[in-house]
């Protein structure tokens, strides 16, 4: 099975967590808390239009709005292929960090 | 509030470069604008924005590009199922704009061939040329000369530090030369050692410092060098041009450029300055030196050649005194490069293509694509009908105007491209016989060759104008066919638009057809015209008359020699063969009149005025047992006659006229002849008993002997002791290739070719739209057959409609004509009548080419089998 990236499983997480209100700038913004920097329109799209394409992200156009200057937005839902492959890397995150010894590393005498 | 207008603009150029479905980026850009503004300060918030967009600029180039990719890609696909679903309009659009395209590439190639002289100098654009505008008090026109002064470049050397290096050429030297055991006609130029510094010429052998700084020292083209001495080293060899002396070679220059600067051999200037006689007369004086000397310069790096310019009224001032008669007016300064194609000027040097003939063929070439357009647009709108739909139903799938006019406006130049393919395959048979028009011969040092077709320019250029001929067919229909409305189309109401449609159609087909009949006609007239000239009275006889070069012989020797020969009837003699171009204007003036009048001078003979069959009108002949008559008395033509103001002929002879510094009595007068050109007025003439100025002897031959008297010139001219080799001509030869004649034949054959493009254009696309027509008729015919119409109505009913085109155009065309060749004719001399006869010829087939074409479909669609017909979609 295809294995997400970390910036795609980041969106994923992002669109979920949105969940009606997931659209490009929203998404942006969110992901951008995250990550704790800046992303660009670049950054974030590419990889929400491939994902949509491989089918992971269904989007639809809202009716445009006063704010955005007459423009609609492009909201996105995860497809339940999605959800699929957002718990399948959950699921290897939490096999992979179970049973490890304690990151931190105790002061040395 | 500049950053905001800014961000203003940044969104109105993100707009147009990202496809429409995109535009929810653009919105998220602007939301987030908006709630900046609300949180941070404008600046901020502006500020903000503008890094935003540009980290996202990579992101919106490659979606531009891509989509616009797709795009593209998609409306080529259409377009070409679009060419291949209608072939025959396809191939008549190929076609007509092939031809077109063609004549327009051949006149680009020539344009670039032309600009391209000159331009291989490392210095091109420093260097420049003195020329000279003079100015006649008497009749206060003026002359631009290409020439100057010839001590002028030793002014510019020393007076003027912002010139680096002046060179200074003078013509001409030339005829036989004898050099390698071999006699060949060289033409060249003499030129000082500056030239090589001055011009790019490559020197392959020889010392640039001192080639050219003896005198008796000569520079051959490789060419010439070839020629005279084949592979062998020709440097120090003799070499001895006949009648100019005998020089050493000491260089060999690559000619193989292209410069305006045309010669065989290049020989040192000091050789004319050495000659104390010749430099005397024709070099320190400078009135004399003028016409034949010119001067290059080649200005210092960073100096300025307005500078320069203003500077040189002045030094008219100090160096050439400004007499009343006729003076020296100002130098011109121009630059090289601006040589070819360049202004008209007197005494040219080398080979230089004036503008006029240049903006002549682009006119032509103009208006051939215009006309091919004109069939583009005519029946990619007529079948507008049939594409409404796909226009409606794009539309109604959410196409805007603009995608729908690109995909014409593809489809356009898709045909401007496959045009090309078969314009460049014309264009091979095209060419050579442009290289063969005789103002391209004398005005190029060499034809245009395709090979120039393998410089990148010419490629770019050819393409560029392709899809520009392609935009230009492209723009109507496809401004047009966009502005279908589709609910319209679609609801099948499209007819209401078709009556603007054919107006637009006829429109365009009246159009054609103005010009051809135009070009047609005008092709006619000149083509009489051109007999006209062949066929006018020159008043004279030039029948079994042949004309010999005395070159170096004594003219008493010669005719003895000639009149020893039991075939030669008569001989003459005289300074300047009658109409072969060559003019001799002298002033002349009589107590009549108030200002000089102009005439052409001869030195005769006595025999001359009987030999040639001149006719004696008043006075007597000059007498050989006269001796008063030598040097003195002149025997005048009526034109000059009346020039000085005299009533009749009679009333002339025993005046007396002053010609330089003199007067002389009129002794005879004879009746007008054509003295130099048969294509323009007749001039005065003047005529003195010279026989010492004699240069050419015309020999009348008897009747059916011609080959025996040319026989014998051949064989016993060598045993006269000249050093040169015969040169004769028959008269009734050199009268029909006199360059003015061989002009005005260009012009004849231009208009001709452009008649016969501009007719087979338009009668392609009448033949595409009469099938148009038929078709989009097809059920009509059949119903009318059924009901019991003859072929001959169906014909008719289809035909009438460009039978009443035709005629609108015969109507509109008619003053138009007339007005144009009444102004073309009236520049010449010998008119023709401008006879309806001529008229009624080209309206004739005009119209029946018209109705070839257009009855044909219409025959087809009438012999139809009407059940078919009805069977029809």
């Amino acid at each position: 099975m295809y294995i997400l990236s970390r910036t795609e499983e980041m969106l994923l997480i992002s669109v979920w967590k949105l969940q009606d209100e997931a659209y490009g700038l929203s998404i942006r913004t969110h992901f951008s808390e995250l990550v704790g920097k800046e992303m660009s329109v670049g950054a974030t799209y590419i990889p929400l239009e491939r994902l949509k394409k491989q089918g992971f992200l269904e989007s639809w156009e809202s009716e445009p709005t006063e704010k955005r200057g007459g423009r609609s937005k492009r909201f996105y839902r995860l497809t339940a292929e999605g959800i699929n492959a957002l718990s399948w890397v959950k699921s290897i995150h939490d096999k992979a960090w179970a049973g490890l010894p304690n990151l931190i590393f105790k002061k040395s005498e | 509030m500049s950053i905001y207008k800014s961000s203003n603009v940044i969104i109105k150029v993100l707009e147009w470069l990202l496809p429409s479905d995109m535009t929810h980026l653009i919105g998220d850009l602007e939301e987030e604008l908006n709630n900046d503004l609300e949180r941070y300060s404008a600046l901020q918030a502006y500020l903000l924005f503008l890094y935003r967009c540009t980290i996202s600029i990579p992101l919106f180039l490659y979606q531009s590009l891509k989509w616009n990719v797709v795009m593209i890609t998609n409306y080529i696909k259409v377009a070409l199922r679009n060419i291949k679903k209608y072939k025959s309009f396809s191939v008549i659009n190929v076609l007509g704009l092939a031809v077109s395209i063609s004549i327009c590439l051949l006149i680009i190639l020539f344009i670039y061939d032309q600009k391209n002289y000159d331009r291989f100098h490392e210095d091109k654009d420093r260097i420049y040329r003195v020329t000279s505008e003079f100015k006649s008090s008497g009749n206060f026109s003026s002359n631009r000369y290409a020439t100057s002064p010839a001590n002028l470049v030793d002014i510019l050397r020393e007076d003027y530090p912002s010139v680096e290096t002046a060179t200074t050429i003078r013509r001409r030297i030339g005829g036989e030369a004898d050099a390698g055991g071999k006699i060949i006609r060289v033409n060249g130029l003499y030129t000082d050692s500056n030239f090589l510094d001055v011009f790019s010429f490559e020197l392959l052998l020889g010392d640039p410092e001192s080639a050219l700084s003896n005198p008796g020292s000569i520079i051959l083209s490789k060419e010439t060098a070839e020629k005279f001495f084949g592979n062998q080293d020709p440097i120090g060899e003799e070499f001895r041009i006949i009648g100019r002396g005998d020089f050493v070679v000491t260089g060999v220059l690559d000619t193989d450029v292209r410069s305006h600067l045309t010669f065989d051999v290049l020989a040192s200037y000091s050789t004319l300055l050495s000659n104390e006689r010749y430099r005397s007369i024709y070099i320190d004086n400078w009135r004399n030196s003028f016409y034949s000397s010119y001067t290059y310069f080649k200005l210092k790096n960073n100096a300025d050649i307005e500078d320069l310019a203003t500077q040189l009224p002045g030094l008219i001032e100090t160096h050439y005194d400004a007499t009343p008669e006729s003076y020296l007016a100002e130098f011109i300064i121009q630059p090289l490069t601006k040589i070819n194609i360049g202004d008209n000027m007197d005494n040219q040097l080398g080979s230089v293509m004036p503008r006029l003939p240049v903006y002549f063929l682009i006119g032509f070439a103009g208006i051939i694509i215009f006309i091919a357009c004109f069939n583009y647009v005519g029946l990619t709108v007529a079948r507008g009908l049939s594409r409404g739909k796909e226009v409606g139903v794009r539309k109604a799938l959410g196409a805007n105007k603009g995608s729908v006019a690109g995909q014409f406006l593809i489809e356009a130049i898709l045909i401007a491209l496959f045009s090309l393919v078969f314009a460049s395959v014309f264009l091979v048979y095209l060419l050579p016989a442009f290289n063969d028009l005789q103002f391209v011969r004398m005005g190029l040092a060499r034809g245009i060759s395709l090979d120039i077709i393998k410089d990148y320019p010419v490629y770019i250029s050819f393409l560029s104008f392709t899809v520009i001929v392609g935009l230009l067919a492209g723009l109507f229909p496809a401004m047009h066919l966009s502005s279908i409305k589709s609910a319209i189309v679609l609801k099948g109401l499209e007819n209401k638009k078709g009556i603007s449609k054919s107006h637009i159609r006829k429109g365009l087909v009246v159009v054609q057809f103005v010009f051809s009949l135009v070009f047609i006609i005008t092709a006619l007239f000149l083509n009489r015209q051109f007999n006209q000239f062949l066929n006018a009275e020159y008043g004279f006889d030039a029948e079994h008359i042949i004309q010999l070069e005395l070159q170096d012989m004594p003219y008493d020797r010669v005719k003895t020699w000639m009149l020893s020969n039991p075939n030669v009837a008569s001989v003459s003699g005289t300074s300047v063969v009658p109409a072969l171009n060559s003019r001799s204007d002298r002033r002349i003036s009589s107590d009549q009149i108030e200002y000089d009048a102009e005439a052409n001078h001869f030195s005769v003979d006595e025999e001359y005025i009987p030999n040639m069959k001149l006719n004696l009108i008043a006075g007597r002949n000059f007498s050989a047992d006269l001796a008063t008559d030598v040097n003195g008395p002149f025997i005048l033509s009526r034109k000059a006659v009346a020039d000085l103001g005299y009533s009749s002929p009679q009333d002339a002879v025993g005046k007396y006229v002053a010609f330089s510094d003199s007067t002389y009595p009129v002794i005879g007068v004879i009746e007008d002849f054509v003295s130099s050109d048969i294509t323009v007025e007749t001039e005065g003439v003047m005529m003195q008993y010279q026989p010492e100025n004699i240069e050419t002897a015309s020999v009348k031959v008897l009747p059916g002997q011609l080959a025996m008297v040319t026989k014998y010139i051949n064989e016993e001219w060598d045993d006269l002791g000249s050093q040169y080799s015969a040169r004769y001509a028959l008269y009734t030869d050199q009268l029909g290739e006199t360059y003015s004649l061989l002009l005005f034949n260009d012009l004849a054959q231009v208009v001709k070719s452009v008649a016969f493009f501009s007719i087979l254009i338009s009668c392609l696309g009448l033949f595409g739209m009469a099938m148009f027509n038929a078709e989009s008729r097809t059920k009509e015919i059949g119903i009318r057959k059924v009901m019991g119409a003859s072929d001959r109505d169906i014909v008719f009913l289809l035909s009438k409609e460009y039978l009443l085109l035709i005629a609108i155009s015969v109507l509109i065309s008619l003053p138009l004509t007339y007005l144009f060749n009444s102004f073309l004719l009236q520049q010449v001399a010998n008119r023709i009548e401008l006879s309806p006869l001529v008229f009624l010829v080209g309206i004739f087939v005009t119209l029946v080419l018209a109705l070839i074409t257009a009855g044909s479909q219409s025959l087809r669609a009438a012999k139809a089998n009407s059940i078919d017909n009805l069977r029809f979609e």
